[in-house]
């Protein structure tokens, strides 16, 4: 049986931005309490243009799931997605998620604290890091786009261009884009949603076969660990 | 000086510093009274000291199993090296406590049906002095997986069961889960080791079967003598209903669907019994009044011990939990048996992160000692094995005293050490800690851009090289999140199946010597017993 599938991998691929955005596990320390993130379902499309003497573009589509400590990823296929949840004692969790077989890889702090350092829930529920907006970019006014009032900034961290509009209220980017010296990666919401209308919710980890970071090495029998774990080399990167 | 001598120096002082700099310990420096002569004394002593060895053919009155999850030779070594260095010496001279040990042997690590094994099968030949399959708990190779109706006809009984039946006590002590391969091989029977807990069963299962049954409920309901005196490790999930909140992480509850509280079934059914779940419970805990302790302290594996002060509720180390299961289990004047699994060894080379199991590595090697410390080694046989193997190599020609976890410095033509890393054919250098395959493979993967990859780090997705090899001149390799570079891209490192050694110390324990299938073992403990 084949696991993965083309579109997956693509998928997967696609992901790697997200996480350069949302997910980067060498994360800064948490700066500041976090403050309330309004519930919603939003969708992304994300962007990456890889120069080269050819460009190459990748586009994906995110939907993002956000509730009181709670925040997920889920592609818009429905292959998989992510999910962080922060309890009442602070402990943050995130699980991985593989929707099409109902698997899903449950990370525990332990493992996140291995890192060495604290995971940004204030990054990872509203996508960028809150210093970009208090004060490392340059406010640059309001702007319309597409149809939505948002707050302009600019700016360079690290050497990166930065370009964001900010939906302030909703405490989300409307565009979010990175240009950097071999690509550009570029987020943009599509749609918004506060209420049941959502097309999609939460996903209920107690309906998917949980196991646990740690135990895959010794699942060398579980079909789904073993595709998982053979990964072959990406030859199948979006070309 | 001549120009000579001035270079070397000025090579030896910079390789130094680079030592010290990059990688936090100091390279190139031998001990002191390391001399020709201390070599050869030290040597011809050995040998006198072998001679005198005792080799002594009393019966054991206890037995302790130590086995490390995954712990093969090149472990051994590293951490040996790693723990000196951390103590301020070059480190290669340095012994971990069971190499100490006057015995050691080889065991052949493969299951029934695999070449490369993996712990459910491995535990089940030392436990049961039967080789198995892999996945399969104290069951025998014909045993069909996931078959408990087959399981049910061929089980194997258990040295721990044995002791039981002869009225010794047992203990059974994992920084795993309980219900885990490893630490289950002791007690449960069963035809799929992911069975930990009641929704893992198969709808349909016969349970009057008791191979039918989960494995956290085959602990609490141990048929045998008066049942189990310790049992502690992790796994508190496997134990507890799912509507029953954990009370160490907020939000997160048991696994179990058949609504039991198998802890509660513990206290209720054992005399003298205690539940504990944290560290200030377990140092509450009194040896002298307690018979039966059930110590669950994560709902999953325990913290590795690099992570465990960081631990919500804290819990006790390995040697903590050693050093408290001994002193309840030495109250029984017939005796006890007692397997100790330092479980998470194996995890971190699954996660290519060779600090912590080197550093788990290292907590074993204390916990050891702690044993050797309380018993008394004339009637306790005490062996200490791993289960198989891991990918995990020490290459390259580092300069005595190189940090282990560090970059290759090299010796010069003269013997003396280089004054940069060693490099390879790109001109980049190169770590001495390796593995065959797993996370650490440095193209991108989904989760991390391309180059050198940190813990934990599973990518379901990789890309080609497209780089080279990342240059880690300037990458701090003794991080304990740093993923040492593996060949092959896989997201979990594997097993290998070279042997692994087996020390022992103890009345019996010279049974074991030579080249041995791994179900040797048990019958080395059983003959000990005088079974």
């Amino acid at each position: 049986m084949k696991i993965f599938s083309w579109k997956m991998l693509f998928s997967a691929l696609i992901s790697i931005s997200i996480s350069l955005l949302l997910l980067e596990l060498t994360v800064q320390a948490e700066q500041k309490t976090a403050k309330e993130f309004p519930s919603l379902v939003a969708q992304f499309e994300s962007t990456i243009i890889q120069k080269g003497p050819k460009d190459t573009t990748q586009t994906g589509s995110w939907y993002f799931l956000r509730s009181p400590g709670r925040a997920e990823l889920k592609d818009v296929q429905g292959y998989g997605g992510e999910l962080w949840k922060k309890e009442a004692d602070g402990q943050i969790y995130y699980t991985r998620l593989f929707h099409k077989h109902k698997q899903a890889i449950e990370y525990f702090p332990g493992d996140l604290l291995a890192l060495e350092t604290k995971v940004d829930w204030i990054k990872i529920n509203q996508m960028i890091e809150d210093e970009l907006i208090q004060g490392k970019l340059k406010h640059l006014g309001q702007v319309t786009h597409e149809g939505r009032q948002g707050e302009r900034y600019e700016g360079e961290m690290d050497g990166v261009k930065i370009e964001l509009i900010w939906l302030k209220d909703k405490r989300l980017p409307l565009k979010y884009a990175q240009y950097h010296w071999d690509k550009s990666i570029t987020l943009k919401l599509k749609q918004i949603w506060t209420g049941d209308e959502a097309p999609v919710q939460h996903t209920d980890v107690k309906d998917y076969s949980r196991n646990d970071f740690s135990d895959i090495g010794d699942m060398e029998a579980d079909p789904f660990m073993k595709h998982l774990a053979q990964q072959s080399l990406g030859h199948h990167h979006g070309h | 000086m001549s120009m000579r001598k001035l270079s070397l120096s000025i090579g030896f002082v910079t390789a130094l510093a680079i030592a010290s700099q990059a990688q936090g310990f100091v390279g190139g420096v031998q001990p002191e009274n390391e001399t020709p002569q201390l070599w050869f004394d030290q040597g011809e002593q050995t040998v006198i000291d072998n001679f005198r060895t005792p080799r002594p053919i009393q019966r054991a009155k206890n037995v302790i199993l130590f086995v490390g999850d995954g712990m093969g030779i090149s472990t051994v070594t590293a951490a040996r090296i790693l723990e000196g260095q951390l103590n301020a010496q070059s480190g290669e001279e340095n012994k971990l406590s069971f190499e100490t040990f006057p015995y050691v042997g080889l065991s052949k690590v493969y299951n029934t049906n695999q070449q490369t094994p993996d712990s459910a099968g491995t535990m089940t030949a030392m436990m049961t002095g039967v080789k198995t399959k892999a996945g399969l708990i104290a069951v025998n190779q014909n045993t069909i997986r996931k078959d408990c109706d087959s399981a049910f006809t061929n089980q194997l009984k258990t040295l721990l069961e044995m002791a039981e039946e002869k009225g010794k006590s047992t203990g059974v002590v994992s920084t795993a889960r309980l219900t885990h391969a490893t630490p289950a091989s002791t007690f449960a029977h069963g035809p799929e080791r992911n069975w930990e807990n009641d929704s893992d069963i198969p709808a349909g299962a016969d349970l009057s079967k008791n191979t039918c049954r989960d494995i956290a409920r085959q602990l609490i309901e141990f048929p045998w003598g008066d049942g189990i005196e310790v049992a502690m490790g992790g796994g508190r999930r496997e134990f507890l209903p799912e509507t029953f909140a954990d009370p160490e992480d907020a939000g997160s509850f048991g696994q179990r669907t058949d609504g039991r509280n198998l802890p509660t079934e513990w206290l209720a059914t054992l005399p003298n019994s205690d539940y504990v779940w944290n560290q200030a419970q377990f140092n509450a805990v009194n040896p002298a009044t307690t018979d039966h302790l059930l110590g669950l302290f994560e709902r999953s594996h325990m913290e590795y011990e690099f992570d465990r002060p960081g631990d919500t509720g804290g819990e006790p180390s390995l040697t903590d939990m050693t050093e408290k299961a001994i002193q309840i289990l030495q109250k029984n004047r017939r005796g006890f048996f007692l397997h100790v699994e330092s479980g998470r060894i194996d995890h971190g080379h699954h996660a290519g992160n060779a600090y912590r199991s080197l550093t788990d590595t290292i907590e074993f090697s204390k916990a050891i000692q702690k044993a050797v410390d309380m018993v008394n080694l004339r009637d306790t046989l005490i062996l200490v094995t791993a289960d198989h193997s891991h990918v995990f190599t020490i290459a390259g020609y580092p300069t005595r005293g190189n940090s282990i976890l560090g970059k290759v410095i090299g010796n010069d033509g003269t013997g003396a050490p280089e004054a940069s890393f060693s490099t390879d054919s790109l001109g980049l250098p190169y770590t001495t800690l390796g593995y065959q395959n797993g996370p650490g493979y440095t193209g991108a993967s989904d989760t991390q851009i391309e180059g050198p990859k940190s813990f934990p780090h599973f990518g379901d997705g990789y890309l080609g090289i497209t780089a080279g090899r990342p240059d880690l001149t300037g990458v701090d390799t003794t991080d304990p999140a740093f993923l040492q570079e593996a060949a092959v891209p896989l997201g979990s490192e594997t097993h290998a199946a070279e042997d692994v050694a087996v020390y022992g110390v103890g009345p019996r324990a010279h049974l074991f010597e030579g080249v041995q299938e791994q179900n040797v073992i048990y019958h080395v403990m059983r003959k000990a017993f005088g079974w």
